[in-house]
């Protein structure tokens, strides 16, 4: 033990080193003096970087004036945040919101220095973009740098497109920290490809988190499945619809049955899961199972979800029922590609109650000898093999007495 | 009063009639293993279903680069990473003098790309360049195939097309590589365009 620990031994708790001495003096001036300026105000400040929930903090805001400006690189795009408590951390790529504005913070705090405070830059633009496997279109707040460059179009003899390219920075976060090349983004109706990134500088030895993203997008050329109005690039790319199969009209107080629904991307079924949930008239659960529980006269409306495509049956809640009957056909295919077989199971319901009746199928539109196989299995099973695809879909009507149901099928190509 | 002559209505439909041919031929599982698995032992692997040779071909999708199969022969996308690629596209429509303009001679290009590090495989034991097997199982399932679309058969003779043959340069002389083969098959005006 060296003397000076023993020293400090000795002293007890009472004992500070001269750095927590100094820092306690600054943090006792800064206390003191804190109201005392015209620096400050309450901003938000995001609660953890990539969670997007922000809280009020006071600091004193200041203007940076350390860098060189021009026309382009506007000094109110970068401001100088101090806080109050010395030993506030904040990391970089957090976000800020103040002034109408959301910001992100690229000098972080350091214990090195005796106060603590930040250097933020304005975002000047929103990037959007779809998640092609969940449905839901995400955005952040983003910078475009300043210097836009290979303006020069892309000339050839045979024909000129535009060119452009700009560094786009983004908060690194766990959405954020996947794109790679390719990935498109439209700014003010000009769509950009990432060509190349930089998503390896981490901040530290131990997280390896990368709190700040660039990269380098190029002009690219629209696409009919951009969505130029709302600026999200390849948003018609994937058409998720929302399929409930049963057709529910009405039925008395404390009914319970069930729904089922299919999620298809671009008209094929997928094996995504809905979710579900009702108005105050009925109760619903995760696989589909309801309860009505409104008032005779009143709705129950049912809805499933995936991502930003819905659809929804409404029942009217009835004092006593007539027999609404109906055939539910599962899977409920619109496209069978050529090559591939589909087994369909058709279903009597009687008021939202499956039925053992038979159900009978008829198949026609398409030719019989050469585009498709038809096979009745029993127990009302079928199964459709699509052997040449057709112009014509195929129209197949189910039937039990007087119920019937009709599906169209197109006989699409082996691809 | 107008000639009759040939519209061909079934070209368009023969690029996708050869890869219909090619995922139907049993024949030709090789060919599909040495164009998805980009490893030395890809013909070890499991035979490909129809779903996944499907899932190779990209049509109208953007994100082209998840992509091993093309009906075009510019890819605008970025290919990250080392895989075969094919293209198949028609380059020539010619004319037969004989037939007074009734038939004419179709010339489908097929690009063989694929990365120099994944270039190799083993065939019958034996290391082989990649385009050179991939080419010869393209030849051993088309050549002489009866495509629907095409009148007569896909070919790689010369005397149908000059243009027949197998070339070697494509890539962009740093990391893919590549051959193209030409074959052709005779166009030709149909009733039924086989859909």
């Amino acid at each position: 033990m060296s003397m000076m620990d023993d020293y400090m031994t000795i002293l007890g708790t009472s004992y500070q080193t001269p750095n927590e001495y100094f820092r306690g003096l600054s943090q006792a001036y800064l206390t003191s003096q804190w109201d005392n300026t015209t620096l400050l105000e309450t901003v938000k400040e995001e609660t953890q970087r990539g969670s997007f929930e922000f809280s009020d903090i006071d600091v004193w805001k200041d203007g940076i004036i350390d860098f060189t400006t021009n026309a382009l690189k506007d000094e109110k795009n970068y401001r100088k945040l101090m806080f109050e408590n010395c030993n506030h951390e904040v990391d970089r790529g957090r976000f800020y919101y103040f002034d109408d504005n959301y910001w992100l913070v690229y000098a972080p705090t350091t214990p090195i220095e005796l106060y603590s405070d930040i250097s933020v830059r304005r975002c000047n633009n929103i990037a959007k973009w779809i998640d092609p496997d969940t449905n839901v279109i995400h955005e952040l707040p983003c910078i475009l740098e300043y210097d836009d460059s290979s303006s020069k179009e892309r000339i050839d003899k045979d024909i000129t497109t535009p060119n452009n390219s700009v560094i786009l920075i983004l908060q690194g976060n766990n959405d954020t920290i996947q794109f790679a090349q390719n990935k498109r983004f439209i700014f003010n109706g000009r769509p950009f490809m990432i060509s190349g990134y930089n998503n390896y500088m981490q901040d530290d030895y131990v997280t390896k988190d990368t709190p700040l993203l660039f990269f380098d997008i190029y002009l690219d050329e629209i696409l009919p499945t951009d969505d130029m109005i709302n600026g999200i690039a390849n948003r018609y790319e994937y058409n998720y619809q929302v399929d409930i199969l049963e057709s529910p009209i009405e039925n008395i107080n404390g009914f319970s049955g069930q729904l089922t629904a299919n999620v298809l991307l671009n008209g094929k079924n997928t094996n995504k899961t809905v979710t579900w949930s009702a108005n105050s008239n009925a109760t619903i659960d995760v696989n589909g199972n309801y309860t009505l529980n409104g008032t005779v006269g009143s709705v129950a409306t049912l809805t499933a979800t995936y991502g930003s495509s819905t659809d929804s049956v409404s029942i009217n809640i009835v004092s006593s029922i007539v027999n609404n009957r109906e055939i539910v056909v599962t899977p409920n295919t619109t496209t069978l590609r050529q090559g591939r077989s589909v087994t369909f199971t058709a279903s009597l319901y009687s008021n939202g109650v499956v039925q053992s009746d038979v159900i009978t199928a008829t198949v026609g539109g398409a030719d019989s000898n050469n585009n498709y196989t038809w096979v009745s299995l029993g127990g009302n099973q079928f199964t459709l093999t699509n052997n040449l695809r057709s112009v014509s879909p195929l129209v197949i009507t189910f039937t039990s007495g007087t119920t019937t149901k009709v599906m169209n099928i197109v006989l699409g190509a082996m691809l | 009063m107008k000639q009759l002559r040939n519209t061909f209505n079934t070209m368009p439909l023969i690029p996708y009639n050869i890869l219909q041919y090619l995922m139907t031929d049993d024949g030709a599982e090789n060919f599909w293993k040495a164009l998805k698995y980009p490893t030395y032992d890809c013909l070890s692997k499991p035979n490909l279903t129809l779903d996944e040779k499907s899932d190779l071909v990209c049509f109208n999708q953007t994100n082209q680069e998840n992509y091993s199969i093309f009906l075009t022969q510019i890819v605008e996308n970025m290919i990250p990473d080392e895989k075969p690629i094919l293209k198949i596209y028609k380059i020539k429509t010619g004319f037969e003098s004989v037939t007074n303009g009734k038939f004419s001679i179709g010339d489908y290009r097929f690009d063989i790309l694929y990365g120099g590090k994944i270039g190799v495989i083993e065939y019958q034991a034996t290391p082989v360049n990649r385009g050179d097997f991939i080419e010869m199982e393209l030849l051993k399932s088309l050549n002489g195939a009866e495509i629907n679309g095409g009148a007569g058969f896909l070919e790689f003779n010369n005397t149908l097309s000059r243009n027949c043959g197998s070339y070697l340069g494509l890539g962009n002389s740093t990391t893919y590589t590549g051959v193209s083969v030409v074959m052709a098959i005779r166009l030709a005006n149909f009733v039924n365009t086989g859909c």
